[in-house]
């Protein structure tokens, strides 16, 4: 063997173990790197998962700031005060008859979900929300409603506590331009009374109401949600009372309402409210004019008459401008009596399409009456005669809405000509804080001696109008011209432009 | 890392990406402004929060680039034989693309100047639509900036960083879609469990899976309401793909030793 040959073998014996060696401690070392950095990633995720989600569920609430116009998204201390108040083991159980909302952007949802949110934080565990869609559980429905009394359907928000429910839908929780309405037909929303509609409901499945209202039902009435809504803030309970035959009050009513009749009450019916009010009983009366249908309530103002008070079959005109809030005259403002100003914060009041209401020569002495809004002296009363709205010779001031009150049995009566306090197309138009609503307000709290109440405002939308002058259709020609056309062209144009330098670089 | 950010921000001006995107920003965002302007009625949020569903168009056209092209050229080699840190090199390419939303941005800011200058309202919804808008950003972006480290190709790294951001955009729908087939599951009659316990396990199972949508977290922003948690968390989740991505990097640098 030559000594070359010697070389090789030798470099050979000594470099081939040599390189195994490297190998393995490479693969060793790609090994420890990988597993490294693969823990390292596992490490770092779980820790971040858990950061976030300690400081979303424990801190979450803490850290949030309501900045919205007039808080829209945060409960009042009024509804905090009151959930506040209810025994620590409350269990209110919120159930949105819906999937969670998602997209809540343009919707009703964007006023709901964030309250529910703070509903939830806020009541220390008394209150759950839960969004359950019924066509995926269906046996929900029976599981909130067994008897199925409330007609539970999709889309509903239902309440429930110790086996008290109530329910409304979203569209409940809104006040909406009834100018509008009548207009185009369809819903304009004017104000957000969420907060006002959970927390009412949450004191009607809560507490203990030791008062009771009743309606009286079946004279083709509007429905009396918002009227339901102010009695609940008062801690007032309330029932329909449907017309019959056999029609009597019951024992435990407090209050007596009729709300918006468009037909006239039965002689058994008014007999009933009769010895009602001869017992010492509180009614409220609210009627208004309507020029086709023309109607007249015989039996009704006999009820009236015993009060000392009587609803005319006329239409008040208010012929003063600076009251009228119509060409007509229909709609005006009427100005609140001395006696009842502590009742509500304005002087004037919004009345439309009104009956005068006026007082009987006296017949029984102790009966006092009073009214509680009239017109100016400026006024006419217009009748309906030959299916005409004809002017009649009575002008001077009028009544819109009378107080009576008998000091020997006590039996108090409200009536008003006009169903702007009581309707619930009037008080949704103008939400819970309006003057006339303050009024109802103040006239139920003086009349059942109510001690406590609970009254949520409305909240108004933003306002994201922009000023008509400036949204004209030169400026928005101008705007289209630079925003959609001038601007992206100009990117687009120089992106060319650099392509083409550099395409060849 | 400032050298980094310098040299990829001025990048996309040299390239047609950058114009690109700014002129389809600009294109969109002056749509939505100028449709609610002739109704009469600017919401700056409303804007922002619609301008937010293009982010899958325009995170994709921004970031499909940023390290695929290195690759590709193959001066991604640089990031390993310079003395430059490759956290740095990740972190000033991530900055670099947020730079140029926020140049975006600049558009937005405009409509903002307009709408006071005509009296409409700037109002804390459309601040906290702004706030919402840069944290939702940094997580997009960082989305982007992960998907182009995984591939030297500019289209499949454009690709994959669209599904990322079509995934986190469609998580509630996810949600709803898997709580609905467990719920069917769950409700034979083979598993004999209560419809209250399905109801209950379902809910969980919404709860958890919505709780991975920065979407749904930062809604409240646009109506005001300012929580910290949600900003936290586009941040942290945007830091994990920061790190996923210099992980990816550092990855060759020992698996090519």
């Amino acid at each position: 063997m030559s000594k070359t040959n010697n070389k090789k073998v030798i470099t050979s014996a000594i470099s081939k173990p040599a390189n195994a060696d490297n190998s393995k401690v490479t693969d060793s070392r790609f090994s420890v790197l990988k597993t490294y950095a693969v823990l390292i990633t596992i490490i770092v995720i779980a820790l971040i998962i858990a950061i976030n989600a300690v400081l979303d569920l424990i801190f979450g609430e803490q850290l949030t700031i309501d900045l919205s116009a007039t808080a829209q998204n945060t409960i009042s201390s009024v509804s905090v005060d009151y959930i506040d108040s209810l025994p620590a083991d409350t269990e209110i159980r919120i159930v949105a008859l819906m999937d969670k909302p998602t997209s809540l952007a343009n919707s009703p949802y964007e006023y709901i979900v964030p309250l529910l949110d703070d509903y939830e934080y806020q009541s220390d565990g008394k209150i759950t929300v839960e969004y359950i869609n019924p066509e995926v559980y269906p046996t929900i429905l029976t599981e909130l409603d067994p008897t199925n009394a409330n007609s539970l359907e999709a889309g509903m928000f239902v309440m429930t506590c110790a086996g008290r429910i109530s329910t409304f839908y979203p569209s409940d929780c809104f006040t909406y331009d009834q100018d509008y309405l009548q207009t185009y037909g369809s819903y304009y929303p004017t104000s957000n009374i969420v907060e006002s509609t959970f927390t009412n409901a949450i004191v009607s499945v809560t507490s203990t109401l030791s008062q009771k209202a009743y309606f009286v039902t079946g004279l083709q009435e509007d429905t009396h949600t918002s009227f339901t809504n102010i009695l609940n803030s008062l801690f007032i309970e309330s029932e329909d009372l449907p017309i019959s035959d056999s029609f009597t009050v019951p024992e435990d009513c407090d209050l007596l309402i009729i709300n918006g009749p468009l037909v006239d009450i039965s002689t058994n019916v008014a007999d009933a409210i009769i010895d009602y009010i001869n017992n010492g009983g509180k009614v409220v009366v609210s009627v208004d004019f309507y020029y086709a249908a023309a109607e007249s309530f015989p039996n009704l103002n006999t009820v009236v008459n015993t009060m000392n008070l009587n609803i005319d079959n006329s239409l008040v005109v208010e012929n003063d401008s600076s009251y009228r809030l119509d060409d007509n005259g229909f709609s005006f403002l009427a100005t609140v009596d001395s006696e009842f100003s502590t009742f509500t914060s304005s002087t004037t009041l919004k009345v439309a399409y009104s009956r005068p209401i006026r007082a009987l020569d006296s017949t029984n002495a102790n009966i006092t009456v009073a009214p509680i809004c009239y017109t100016t002296q400026n006024t006419a009363l217009y009748s309906v005669v030959d299916e005409e709205l004809v002017q009649g010779s009575a002008t001077g001031q009028f009544n819109a809405a009378m107080y009576a009150y008998n000091s020997s049995t006590d039996a108090e009566m409200f009536v008003f000509g006009a169903s702007s306090f009581t309707s619930d197309t009037y008080i949704s138009s103008y939400g819970f804080s309006d003057p006339n609503v303050e009024l109802v307000r103040s006239m139920l709290r003086s009349a059942l001696d109510v001690q406590n109440s609970l009254v949520v405002e409305s909240k108004q939308f933003a306002d994201y109008s922009v000023n008509d002058d400036a949204a004209t259709g030169s400026n928005a020609t101008f705007m289209i011209i630079i925003f959609m056309i001038v601007i992206p062209l100009a990117f687009v144009i120089t992106a060319s432009v650099v392509y083409k330098k550099r395409k060849n670089l | 890392m400032f050298a980094i950010f310098k040299r990829e921000f001025l990048s996309f001006f040299r390239t047609p990406s950058g114009y690109v995107a700014l002129a389809l920003f600009s294109f969109l965002s002056g749509y939505i402004f100028v449709s609610q302007f002739t109704s009469g009625s600017v919401s700056i949020a409303s804007e922002i929060t619609t301008l937010r569903s293009f982010f899958m168009i325009l995170v994709p056209i921004v970031t499909m680039s940023l390290f695929s092209e290195d690759k590709r050229r193959g001066t991604e080699v640089l990031y390993y034989t310079t003395p430059t840190n490759l956290s740095e090199v990740v972190l000033g390419k991530f900055l670099a693309a947020l730079a140029l939303f926020g140049v975006m941005f600049l558009n937005v800011i405009l409509h903002m100047l307009i709408t006071i200058f005509s009296g409409g309202v700037v109002d804390s919804g459309s601040w906290g639509a702004v706030i919402v808008y840069f944290a939702l950003t940094c997580l997009f972006v960082s989305l982007g900036v992960f998907a182009s480290a995984v591939t030297d190709s500019q289209i499949i790294s454009a690709i994959f960083s669209f599904i990322l951001v079509l995934l986190i955009t469609l998580i509630s729908t996810i949600s709803s879609l898997v709580t609905s087939a467990v719920n069917s599951l769950l409700s034979a009659e083979v598993f004999g469990l209560e419809s209250s316990t399905v109801t209950s396990i379902c809910d969980n199972i919404n709860n958890v899976i919505v709780w991975f949508d920065p979407l749904t977290k930062t809604n409240n922003y646009r109506y005001g309401v300012f929580e910290i948690a949600p900003l936290v968390f586009c941040i942290s989740v945007a830091a994990i793909f920061i790190f996923l991505t210099y992980q990816v990097l550092e990855k060759k640098r020992w698996s090519q030793s």
